[in-house]
C-alpha cells in the first residue's frame, strides 16, 4: 500500500515535470494561457491509470509549478495578474473533479466485476447441485427399486414362493441396502471434500489388510468378476485413515468391475505404500486418463455410477498427501495410488 | 439364554425392529426414546443389557453411558454410524462394552449381545480358551495354534490373555496399551500397531486377512470369539 502511494506520487510529479518542461519549451511559440491546457490530459491520464490520489497530487503540483515558473512575478507564489487566478483555479478544479469521477467509475466497474464473479460462482454451484441431484436420484432409485420389488413380492398374500425364491428376494434386499449405504457414504465424503472438511485421521495400517477387507465385502456383489488380492504377507505400515482409504479402494474396485470385460478378474496389488487396482477390458483414450477424476465425469458412454467415486478417491488420496493416476496396461486399465513414504520407527520389543 | 434388554434409540423404526427381533430371540425388551429416558429405565427396570444409540436429542448416548455407569454394570452396546469413531472410543472409555455400526446386520448384533451377556453372567474366562485352532491355557501360560506351541514374550502373552479375557469384545487402543505397558503409554498407537503385527505373525495370522486378532479401525482390536460361530 505504501509502495503504491510512493509510485503514484513519483509518477504524478514526473508527469507534471515533463509537461512543465514542454510548456517552457513552447512558451516562445505560443501564448501562455493556451499552454495551461497541456496539463489537463496529464491529469486525466493519471486519474484513469493510477486513481484519485495521483490526479490530486498532479493538479496541486501543476498548480504550484505553473505559479512558480510561468506567472509573474516569477519564482514566487504571488500572482500579479488577476486573470491568471482563473487559469490556476480551472487547473486545480479539473484535477480534483476528474480524479473523483474516475475513482467513482473504477469502483463501480470493480463492483460490477465482483458481482459477475459471484454470479458465476453461484451458477457453478447450482450446476454442480443439479448434476449431483440427477446422478444421485438415478443411483438411489436403482437399489431402492430392487428393494421395493423384492419386499413387495414377499408381501403378496396370494403368492407362495419356495425357499430358494424367498432367499433370493431377501438377499437382494440385503445387498441393495449395502449398495445404498456405500452411495450415502460417497455423498457424505463428496460434500466433505467440497467444503474442505475432509481430514484424514491418520493411523498406522497395513494397506493389504484394508484391501482384503474391501475385496471380501465386494466379492459377493462383483457380478461374476473374480477379485484377487496380490500382496506380500509381510507387515508394512502406512499412515492412513482406515475408513477413508477403504472407501478409496471400494470405489476403485467398483469402478474396475463396472468397466471390466464380463467375468474377467480384477486385481488389487499392494506393494508397501502403493496400491494398484487393475482390470481387463478396453483401454481409456489418452484424453480421458485425467478427466475421469473430474466430478460427474462418466467415461465411455456406459452410464452407470454417479461419476463421484473416482473424484472422491482423488480427493481422499490427495488429503493424505498421496497421488492417484490411471494408466493403460496391456490388458486393461490400472489405477495407481501412491501414498507418501513415512516409515514406522523400529519397535522396542 | 433369555435376558432383559433395554433399547434406547430416538428412531422409532429402529426401536420397533429391534424389539421385534430381540423378542423373537426370546428376550424381554423395554424401549427408551432418548438418553434421559434411557438412564431412568436403566435405573428402574434394571436390564441385563443395554443397546444405546449415540446421537439422540435431549441427552446423547455418551452422557447417558457415563450416568448409567454410576449405578449399573449392565453391559452397554453402543449403536453408532460410520464416522463417529472418536465418539465410539469415548463411549468405550466411559464404560460401554462394545459397539455396532449402523447399518448393522442382525447376526452381528446378536453375536455382540451374546458376548455381552456371557461376560455379564460372570462365567469368567475358563482356564483354557479355544477358538478355531487357537488355544490359550491361562493356568499353564501355554499358547498353541493347531497343536503347535507358540512362544510369546511376557508382554505379548499379557496382551493376548487380555484379548482372550475379553474375547469377542472390542478393546480400545488405550485400554490395551494401558493394560500391557501402563497408562503412560496410552498414546503410543504406532507402537501398538507394530506390536499387534508381530503377535499376529506368531499366531500364524496373515497380515492381510487376520483370523484371530481383528482390526476395529479407529477404535482398537477384537479377538475372534467362539460365540461367533
Amino acid at each position: 500500500m505504501r509502495t503504491k502511494r510512493l509510485v503514484d506520487t513519483s509518477l504524478s510529479l514526473a508527469t507534471v515535470g515533463v509537461l512543465s518542461l514542454a510548456i517552457g519549451g513552447l512558451l516562445s511559440l505560443w501564448q501562455l494561457g493556451n499552454l495551461t491546457i497541456l496539463y489537463i490530459p496529464g491529469v486525466l491520464w493519471l486519474a484513469a491509470k493510477r486513481g484519485r490520489l495521483s490526479a490530486l497530487v498532479a493538479s496541486v503540483a501543476a498548480f504550484l509549478v505553473y505559479d512558480w515558473f510561468f506567472i509573474e512575478p516569477y519564482h514566487t507564489f504571488e500572482v500579479g495578474q488577476p486573470q491568471e487566478w482563473i487559469s490556476l483555479g480551472v487547473l486545480l478544479m479539473v484535477g480534483l473533479f476528474t480524479g473523483e469521477a474516475y475513482a467513482l467509475l473504477r469502483r463501480q466497474s470493480e463492483e460490477l466485476a465482483e458481482h459477475d464473479r459471484h454470479r458465476q460462482l453461484l451458477a457453478e454451484s447450482d450446476r454442480v447441485k443439479s448434476s449431483l441431484l440427477a446422478a444421485v436420484s438415478h443411483d438411489l432409485r436403482t437399489p431402492l427399486a430392487a428393494i421395493k420389488a423384492s419386499a413387495s413380492s414377499l408381501l403378496q398374500p396370494q403368492t407362495q414362493f419356495d425357499d430358494d425364491a424367498r432367499h433370493e428376494f431377501l438377499s437382494a434386499i440385503n445387498t441393495e441396502a449395502d449398495r445404498l449405504d456405500r452411495l450415502v457414504r460417497n455423498l457424505l465424503d463428496m460434500s466433505r471434500i467440497e467444503s474442505g472438511a475432509l481430514e484424514p485421521r491418520l493411523e498406522w495400517h497395513n494397506l493389504s489388510e484394508i484391501a482384503a477387507d474391501v475385496i471380501d465385502r465386494l466379492q459377493p456383489v462383483s457380478d461374476g468378476h473374480d477379485l484377487q488380492l496380490v500382496a506380500d504377507d509381510h507387515e508394512f505400515l502406512a499412515e492412513v485413515d482406515y475408513v477413508q482409504m477403504s472407501q478409496v479402494l471400494t470405489n476403485l474396485v467398483d469402478n474396475a468391475i463396472r468397466h471390466g470385460a464380463p467375468g474377467a478378474a480384477v486385481r488389487v496389488i499392494v506393494n508397501e505404500n502403493r496400491v494398484t487396482v487393475e482390470n481387463q477390458g478396453s483401454h481409456l483414450p489418452a484424453d480421458e486418463l485425467d478427466r475421469i477424476f473430474d466430478r460427474f465425469y462418466r467415461g465411455g458412454g456406459k452410464a452407470s455410477g454417479t461419476g463421484l467415486g473416482l473424484a472422491i478417491a482423488k480427493g481422499v488420496v490427495e488429503a493424505h498427501g498421496g497421488r492417484i493416476w490411471a494408466e493403460n496396461t496391456s490388458a486393461g486399465v490400472a489405477f495407481q495410488v501412491q501414498l507418501p513414504n513415512r516409515r514406522t520407527e523400529a519397535l522396542p520389543a | 439364554m433369555s435376558a432383559r434388554i433395554l433399547v434406547v434409540d430416538d428412531a422409532p423404526e429402529i426401536r420397533n425392529l429391534l424389539k421385534r427381533t430381540l423378542s423373537g430371540h426370546g428376550h424381554t425388551v423395554e424401549l427408551g426414546e432418548d438418553g434421559v429416558e434411557g438412564v431412568q429405565k436403566a435405573r428402574s427396570w434394571q436390564p441385563d443389557l443395554i443397546l444405546l444409540d449415540l446421537a439422540m436429542p435431549r441427552m446423547g448416548g455418551l452422557t447417558a453411558c457415563q450416568q448409567i455407569r454410576e449405578f449399573s454394570q449392565a453391559p452397554i452396546i453402543v449403536l453408532s454410524v460410520m464416522g463417529e469413531e472418536q465418539d465410539k472410543v469415548r463411549a468405550l472409555d466411559a464404560g460401554a462394552d462394545d459397539y455396532v455400526t449402523k447399518p448393522f446386520g442382525m447376526d452381528e448384533l446378536m453375536a455382540r449381545i451374546r458376548v455381552g451377556l456371557r461376560r455379564a453372567a460372570g462365567g469368567g474366562s475358563p482356564d483354557i480358551f479355544t477358538c478355531d485352532g487357537l488355544s490359550v491355557d491361562s493356568s499353564a501360560r501355554r499358547v498353541t495354534v493347531t497343536g503347535q506351541e507358540v512362544h510369546l514374550t511376557p508382554i505379548e502373552y499379557s496382551v493376548l490373555s487380555y484379548l482372550v479375557a475379553n474375547a469377542g469384545r472390542v478393546l480400545t487402543h488405550n485400554q490395551i496399551l494401558a493394560h500391557a505397558w501402563g497408562p503412560e503409554y496410552a498414546s503410543e498407537l504406532q507402537y501398538l500397531r507394530s506390536f499387534i503385527g508381530q503377535l499376529r505373525k506368531k499366531l500364524g495370522d496373515s497380515a492381510a486377512r487376520p483370523h484371530y486378532i481383528m482390526t476395529e479401525p479407529g477404535v482398537g482390536y477384537r479377538l475372534r470369539s467362539p460365540d461367533w460361530e
